[in-house]
C-alpha cells in the first residue's frame, strides 16, 4: 500500500488457457461442458453480448452521417458460422438483426465458407434478402480461427443516401430509387474493391459521408472479429458451435415457455393504414398453438405501384416477430432461438411481400403498423403485456445546395406518443416500433442550412384512459438563410387520417399532421398524406404533428392521482 | 494527423483514408507553478488490526485458507503477497494467488 492510502496491485499473468473444446470435440460433449457450468456461461454470454455492443459504439463514434452516428439506425450481430444470429446489440435495430441472417446465408451460399479469406469483407443492400430498402447497407465480415470460419461480424446500418429519387412517394420501381448492392466482396483477402467502392460513390450523394459510414461499419466489423477471438482464447474454445446451440437453444426455450403460457387459440385483428390518401386494411389471423405462434397476413393489399411502401417478405417476418420478443422474452438476449417458434406467412406480390421490381423505400409506412395489429391480436390472451398504437416516427430528410453551392442532404428523425399499457402511460417522443433515438437538432443544424424554429410536445395528445398515450410532438423548421437555392424537404407525416383506437376502452391520441406555414406560424398548405415541400426563402417552414399514443382502458377509471399529475 | 492516426487505428482498427480531417475541439494545457498538493489519507487509520481474520476462499482449482484484512488499518509501503482478500467500505479487493 502507498503512502496516500492507495493500493498498488502487481497482477500476476494467468497461464493460457488449454483448449476445451476444439472442432473435433464431438458436439454434444462441448456442449455438456459449458453447460455443466452455468456461471461460466452467463459471463460468456454476456461477454459476446459486450463484443456486439462495442461495435455498436465504434460505429456511433466513428460513423459519418447523423442518421447513423447520432440517430443511430444500425445494429450489429455476431453470427455463428452458418449464418445464425448468436449475439445481436442491445440498443438497436432489432429489424436489422431480424433480416441480416438471410443476407448472411445468401452470401454464403455465393461464396462459400471454403472459399472465403481471411480480410474478405461482403456487402449488400438487396432490400429481399436484408432490411427492405436500398438505403440500409449489410457489411459482413468472416471471423478465422487456424484457418477455419468460426463467426461472421455482421453489421446493417441506414447510410445517409443511395442515391435515386427525392420524392420517394413518386417511386414506381426499385430503379427510381437507385442503387442495388448484390451480395458482393468490397474486400478480397484485405484489398479494397475499388471498383465497387467508386460505383458506391459516384452514385449517392455526399459519397464521403456514405463510405464513411461504410468504412465505419467495415472497422467495427474487424473490431468485434478480434475480441471475438481473445474471448475465444480466453475459454479455451476453438470452434462456437456448442455455445451457439447452448445460447441459441435457452434463448428458444424461454420463448417456447412464453408462447406455451398464452392460451392457445386463433386471434384476429385488422389495422388499416392510408397509403397515398387511399385506406387499406391489413387483416391478420395470429394462432398461438401450444409453445408456437403462427401470422397469417392472408388478405394484405396488393402491392403498391406507387410510392415506395412496398414491404419484402424478409421485412414483414421481422416487424412480425420483434414485437412478440417484446412482450414474451424481453429478459432474454437476442439471438436466432427468439425467434424460431414464430412463423410469419404473407401472400405472395402484396404489400407485405412484394415482388420485383417493386418500389419499398418507404416501407416502414406500412411495416410500423404490423406490431400494434400484433398486440391488438394478442389483447385479450396476454392483455398485461400489450401496448395500444404508438404515434410512428418520421424522418424529415432535407435536400439542397448551400451557397456556396456544397450539396447537403440529412435526415432529422423524431418520435410520437408511446402507446399505453396495462401497467404504464406510454411516453413522450418515443421511436417506435423503431429503436433509433431522436436526431440532435443542435448537430443537425450544423449539417444542414436549415433552422429547427420549434421542437415541443404537444399538450393533451396523448390518448386518454386508464393510462393514457405519451404525447406526441410537433417539430418546424425552416430555411437558414434567403440565399437563393431552394430547400426540399420530405414532409410525410405517418398516421394522417389512420384509425388507431386504444384497447380496452381507450382513446385514440392526437392526430398527425404535415404542412407548410407562413412565418406567423399560419396555415399555408397542409401537405396530406405526404409531398417533397420546396422551400424558396425564410418566409415559409414546414411543420410535422407526430400522433400521440392511445390510451389503454377505460378513461374514467384513471385514477384522481395520474389525473392530476395530467394538469 | 500522424498521431490521430495511430490513436484512432489503435481504437478503431483503420483510418478511413482520402477524407479531410475536420477539428471539432482544441483542449490546452497549460504549465504553471505547481502549488504544494498532498494526497495523504485524511483520516490516515489510528493503528488497529489489519489482519481481519481468514476464511476459505475459490482460487482457481480449490479452496485456499485466504487471509482477510482491513484495508483501513494497513501500514504505508508493506506488501501482501496473494491470495488474500482486502476489505473496505465501498469495495472488497481480491489478490490472486500470482498477485501481489
Amino acid at each position: 500500500m502507498g503512502a496516500a492510502g492507495t493500493l498498488r496491485i502487481r497482477v500476476g499473468v494467468a497461464a493460457p488457457i488449454a483448449a476445451r473444446i476444439t472442432p473435433a470435440t464431438p458436439i454434444t460433449e462441448a456442449r455438456a461442458l459449458i453447460e455443466a457450468d452455468p456461471v461460466s456461461l452467463e459471463i460468456m454470454w454476456s461477454r459476446l453480448v459486450t463484443i456486439v455492443e462495442e461495435m455498436w459504439q465504434a460505429i456511433c463514434r466513428t460513423g459519418f452521417s447523423l442518421i447513423v452516428s447520432e440517430a443511430q439506425d444500425l445494429a450489429c450481430d455476431i453470427l455463428d458460422a452458418a449464418g445464425e444470429s448468436l449475439a445481436q446489440s442491445p440498443r438497436a435495430m432489432p429489424v436489422f438483426n431480424l433480416t441480416l441472417p438471410r443476407a448472411v446465408k445468401a452470401m454464403l451460399q455465393k461464396y462459400p465458407a471454403e472459399t472465403l479469406r481471411p480480410g474478405d469483407v461482403l456487402i449488400t443492400n438487396d432490400p429481399w434478402l436484408c432490411a427492405g430498402h436500398l438505403y440500409d447497407i449489410a457489411i459482413v465480415t468472416p471471423v478465422f480461427l487456424d484457418g477455419q470460419l468460426v463467426a461472421l461480424m455482421g453489421t446493417v446500418g441506414h447510410v445517409g443516401d443511395i442515391g435515386g429519387i427525392k420524392d420517394g412517394l413518386k417511386a414506381t420501381e426499385i430503379f427510381d430509387e437507385e442503387l442495388q448492392i448484390p451480395p458482393a466482396k468490397l474486400y478480397r483477402a484485405g484489398e479494397p474493391n475499388d471498383t465497387l467502392f467508386d460505383m458506391i460513390a459516384e452514385n449517392v450523394r455526399k459519397s464521403e459521408e456514405v463510405l464513411g459510414d461504410l468504412h465505419s461499419f467495415i472497422a467495427a466489423n474487424a473490431q468485434g472479429g478480434e475480441r471475438l477471438l481473445g474471448f475465444m482464447r480466453d475459454y479455451g474454445m476453438q470452434d462456437l458451435r456448442a455455445l451457439a446451440a447452448v445460447v441459441q437453444g435457452r434463448a428458444e426455450r424461454a420463448m417456447r415457455d412464453a408462447i406455451r403460457a398464452l392460451p392457445d387459440g386463433v386471434y384476429h385483428s385488422t389495422v388499416s393504414n392510408a397509403a397515398l390518401g387511399r385506406r387499406l386494411d391489413y387483416p391478420l389471423k395470429l394462432t398461438v398453438a401450444g409453445d408456437e405462434i403462427e401470422l397469417d397476413f392472408a388478405g394484405a393489399p396488393e402491392q403498391l405501384p406507387l410510392g415506395g411502401l412496398n414491404c419484402t417478405y424478409s421485412y414483414t417476418i421481422a416487424h412480425g416477430s420483434y414485437p412478440l420478443k417484446c412482450i414474451l422474452s424481453q429478459q432474454v438476449r437476442g439471438n436466432a432461438g427468439c425467434y424460431r417458434p414464430i412463423t410469419v406467412k404473407a401472400p405472395e406480390h402484396s404489400v407485405l411481400n412484394c415482388t420485383r421490381p417493386a418500389a419499398l423505400a418507404l416501407r416502414t409506412r406500412t411495416g410500423w403498423h404490423l406490431a400494434p395489429n400484433i398486440f391488438r391480436a394478442l389483447s385479450d390472451a396476454a392483455p398485461d403485456r400489450v401496448q395500444a398504437h404508438t404515434g410512428l416516427p418520421v424522418s424529415v430528410k432535407v435536400h439542397g445546395l448551400d451557397a456556396k453551392g456544397r450539396l447537403y442532404a440529412d435526415h432529422f428523425f423524431m418520435g410520437g406518443g408511446q402507446g399505453a399499457s396495462a401497467a404504464h402511460d406510454g411516453k413522450s417522443a418515443l421511436l417506435w416500433p423503431t429503436s433509433a433515438a431522436n436526431t440532435s437538432i443542435e448537430l443537425f443544424e450544423t449539417r444542414s442550412p436549415v433552422l429547427v424554429v420549434e421542437k415541443s410536445l404537444i399538450a393533451d395528445s396523448g390518448g386518454a384512459g386508464q393510462h393514457r398515450g405519451g404525447l406526441g410532438t410537433r417539430t418546424r423548421m425552416r430555411k437558414l438563410h434567403d440565399d437563393g437555392p431552394p430547400t426540399q424537404a420530405s414532409v410525410a407525416a405517418e398516421g394522417v387520417g389512420v384509425d388507431s383506437p386504444g384497447l380496452f376502452g381507450g382513446l385514440q391520441g392526437g392526430a398527425a399532421r404535415g404542412a407548410v406555414l407562413d412565418r406567423d406560424g399560419n396555415l399555408a398548405r397542409d401537405c396530406g398524406a405526404g409531398e417533397l415541400v420546396t422551400l424558396t426563402d425564410t418566409s415559409r417552414m414546414i411543420e410535422l404533428r407526430l400522433c400521440g399514443g392511445s390510451g389503454f382502458g377505460d378513461p374514467a377509471s384513471r385514477s384522481a392521482a395520474l389525473g392530476e399529475r395530467d394538469l | 494527423m500522424a498521431a490521430f492516426r495511430r490513436v484512432h487505428s489503435a481504437r478503431f482498427t483503420s483510418v478511413y483514408e482520402g477524407v479531410s480531417p475536420e477539428i471539432v475541439s482544441f483542449r490546452v494545457r497549460a504549465a504553471g507553478p505547481a502549488p504544494a498538493l498532498t494526497v495523504a489519507q485524511a483520516d490516515a487509520p489510528a493503528g488497529g488490526v489489519p489482519l481481519k481474520g481468514r476464511r476459505m476462499a475459490w482460487f482457481g482449482d480449490r479452496f485456499h485458507d485466504t487471509p482477510v484484512y482491513d484495508r483501513y488499518a494497513l501500514a504505508s509501503e508493506g506488501m501482501i503477497q496473494g491470495p488474500a482478500i482486502i476489505e473496505e467500505r465501498e469495495a472488497t479487493t481480491i489478490l490472486g494467488r500470482r498477485t501481489v
